[in-house]
């Protein structure tokens, strides 16, 4: 997503030399490992060779093609009478160049072509230093704009119409120049003045002040060259300079031959003589070291100069005292923390307990178990603050632990009494269903009626099956009763007195007349121990 | 090698600081955005309250045109002045900003920077008004761009060299003692912070 536009102003602004450095570092590596090779010094020769040749034909053609521009603007004023105006007119140029940043070669034949039409030496210059503005603002091509004036003060304004459109209509059909000029002066003037003060501005005057190194150094140089090639046509000049260079490359590519084999010859010769080991080695090596400084110091300071310019570029600049003190500061306190860190980070790395406690302290536990980690912790620490901070929280923790396991245990008791009461009205209403099902009357005792029709051989005739309900089972219903011989023989035998089988017992229980109580009392008796005796059940007793 | 006017290691320190203890980073942000807040408040006051005087159509852009999102409305023009902390992006020079005032309204960056370019507006198009080049005014009225400045200028005060006359004006004016502010709250977070640091035992 594109950033949103705004325009920003930037309170402090960091620089981070991380791209820069990397691409320095890897061309640093690049060098080393290409000088390595013995056929790498011989393709840096080679490339040098070649590059002083590119050099040379490069600045020779720049000087070639000055000398030419200035020759044909000299045959223009000739030919106008103006040979006497040379001098202030190419000073003239040359000022304009250096501060439009418009090379020279450009404004000398577009000068040549205003001349020529208008032979008036400051409508020229005006209409020269007018198209350098325009150029500045609308970006068109220099000679474009002078080739339509030019043409404007001709009488074709055609082309200065479609160049630049909002030009009064009425001048532009009249051809009135000085209108126009007017107009366009009031548009544009001044502009390239602004312009030499931006980037890109300043760009162009060092672009222009190069070009005219360039010059320079080919005039030298051609001059040189006609000297040792003794001739003064161009194409054989050129010739020459091609095979200079290459002579001149050859010469680079066996260079390190010519050195070895120099200092191979001339070394004993060094050695041996005086002057050799006292004057010229220290010098040569002086020179070296000199050399290798004055490199460092100006890679340095280009360095420096660069990073000042770029931030001086941007305006953001601060206020040097604060920005020393805080440089300072920061360092200081930065590499503090980090020693402070890694010493911390270490002594971590080597104690247990501190290991086992920040293990213990990622897994799953609860607020007390971490507070008590925590206090730990804080214990092996110099800051009392931490002690107090991690005490507090423990003692917190404890207390919300202690509240957290007393509502578990109250909430457990009620659960049990809950529980415990459900079961109670259980027992209570099962206890109220049986009562109600029991009839309110005696039953038989197990042996007042020894047996009934139902009862199975073997088994008591008071014995009456688990239902779950309690049911007594009709134990009386008068039909005779199967034989079990007799059960009350061990009572008869302890009592001869007592008749244990009577023919009837009358009781009335309503009335409260019982015709023999003794009797009876005696009968329930040995029928008790009876059923105890042999193991019956007394549920028949119960039930009736 | 430092030089004097940068700031080095800075966006270290900061990213050490927030890592090592992020409360006293978010405490030294917290002044921080008070500086920065003043910068703002600022710049929020150098915004017009009304239209520059003969631009009054300026903020009558009927809703639905090309000029709508260009229409002046003060307050809107004063929400849009902003600060932020944080890094920006790298530019090609290797700088960013870690603290930005900004201003993003399209009529406030109209009004912060009418005429740095062209100080007497863009030359006219005149009957040309199908080229595509922005190096020309499309206006009928050649001097439109001209009073267009002209009234803006009027009505405000841009800092010279800056060529800024909201977030811009505010940010020179402030500068000087916003950074030392900034600087000293980012010293003083950063001593807390080591001082909170476990020591090494002897």
């Amino acid at each position: 997503m594109a950033a949103e536009p705004a325009i920003k102003y930037s309170v402090i602004t960091a620089y981070s030399n991380k791209g820069i450095a990397a691409a320095e570092k890897g061309l640093a590596k690049l060098n080393k490992s290409f000088k390595k090779t013995s056929l790498a010094r011989k393709l840096t020769f080679a490339a040098m060779g070649a590059s002083f040749v590119a050099l040379a034909k490069s600045s020779a053609q720049a000087a070639i093609a000055d000398e030419k521009s200035i020759k044909v603007l000299s045959f223009t004023l000739d030919n106008l009478g103006r040979s006497f105006q040379k001098v202030p007119i190419e000073s003239f140029i040359d000022r304009l160049s250096r501060s439009s940043g418009i090379a020279d070669q450009q404004i000398r034949p577009a000068f040549g072509q205003l001349i020529t039409v208008t032979n008036d030496l400051t409508k020229s210059y005006a209409a020269l230093t007018l198209a350098t503005d325009i150029a500045a603002i609308t970006g068109d091509d220099f000679t474009t704009i002078t080739d339509a004036l030019s043409k404007g003060f001709a009488g074709q304004t055609g082309a200065l119409k479609k160049l630049i459109p909002g030009l009064d209509q009425a001048a532009l059909k009249a051809g009135d120049m000085t209108a126009l000029m007017a107009q366009l002066n009031k548009t544009f003037g001044g502009a390239s003045k602004n312009n030499i003060t931006t980037y890109a501005g300043q760009l162009a005057i060092l672009k222009v002040s190069a070009g005219k190194a360039l010059e320079n150094i080919g005039k030298g140089l051609i001059s040189f060259l006609k000297g040792f090639t003794k001739t003064n046509s161009i194409t054989d000049l050129g010739l020459a300079i091609e095979d200079l260079g290459t002579k001149i490359g050859d010469i680079f590519r066996g260079l390190p031959v010519y050195i070895k084999t120099f200092f191979e010859s001339t070394d004993k010769a060094f050695q041996d003589s005086w002057f050799g080991r006292n004057v010229l080695l220290p010098l040569i090596t002086a020179l070296g070291k000199g050399l290798t400084d004055a490199a460092d110091a100006a890679s340095a300071a280009g360095k420096r100069i660069r990073a000042l310019e770029t931030a001086g570029g941007w305006g953001r600049l601060f206020d040097t005292t604060v920005i020393k003190k805080f440089n300072k500061e920061t360092n200081k306190t930065t590499l503090a923390m980090k020693q402070a860190a890694a010493n911390a980070k270490l002594q971590g790395m080597f104690d247990i307990d501190a290991i086992q406690i920040a293990a213990a302290l990622k897994g799953k536990i609860s607020e007390l178990d971490r507070a008590s980690l925590l206090a730990m912790q804080a214990l092996k620490t110099e800051d009392k603050n931490d002690d107090i901070k991690a005490l507090d929280r423990l003692e917190a923790a404890k207390i919300a632990a202690d509240a957290a396991d007393s509502a578990r245990k109250i909430k457990a008791l009620q659960e049990t009494i809950r529980i415990n009461k459900a079961a109670l009205d259980d027992w209570e209403t099962n206890y109220a269903k049986m009562l109600k099902s029991i009839p309110p009357s005696l039953g038989n005792i197990g042996g007042v009626t020894p047996s009934s029709p139902n009862v199975p051989v073997g088994q008591s005739p008071n014995y009456a099956a688990p239902t779950g309900v309690a049911v007594m089972p009709p134990t009386n219903t008068g039909t005779t009763p199967v034989s079990m011989g007799d059960p009350f023989a061990a009572a008869r035998a302890a009592l001869p007195g007592v008749n244990f089988k009577p023919p009837a017992v009358a009781v009335t229980v309503n009335a409260n007349t019982i015709a023999d109580p003794d009797q009876l009392t005696r009968l329930i008796q040995a029928g008790i121990q009876a059923v105890a005796r042999n193991g019956w059940s007394s549920a028949g007793s119960a039930t009736g | 090698m430092a030089t004097d006017k940068q700031v080095e290691g800075l966006e270290q320190t900061l990213q050490v600081l927030k890592k090592v203890h992020r409360i006293v980073y978010d405490q030294m942000n917290k002044e921080i955005k008070v500086v920065l807040a003043e910068i703002r408040d600022d710049a929020q006051g150098f915004a017009p309250s009304t239209t520059p005087p003969g631009l009054s159509n300026w903020s009558k852009q009927a809703p639905g045109t090309v000029w709508e999102r260009l229409i002046f409305d003060p307050s809107a023009i004063k929400k849009g002045i902003s600060f932020k902390i944080g890094k920006t992006k790298i530019n090609q020079q290797g700088f960013s900003s870690l603290y930005t005032i900004i201003n993003k309204n399209a009529a406030g960056m109209i009004y912060e920077v009418a005429g740095t370019r062209n100080p007497h507006g863009r030359p006219p198009a005149g009957n040309h008004k199908r080229t595509q080049t922005k190096k020309f005014s499309k206006s009928f009225n050649e001097d439109a761009g001209q009073h267009f400045i002209d009234a803006i200028t009027a009505q405000s005060v841009a800092v010279r060299g800056k060529q800024g006359r909201l977030v811009i004006r505010a940010g020179e004016k402030n500068q000087k003692r916003a950074r030392a502010a900034i600087l000293v709250s980012i010293t003083k977070a950063t001593k807390i912070a080591h001082e909170k640091m476990p020591k090494a035992v002897a």
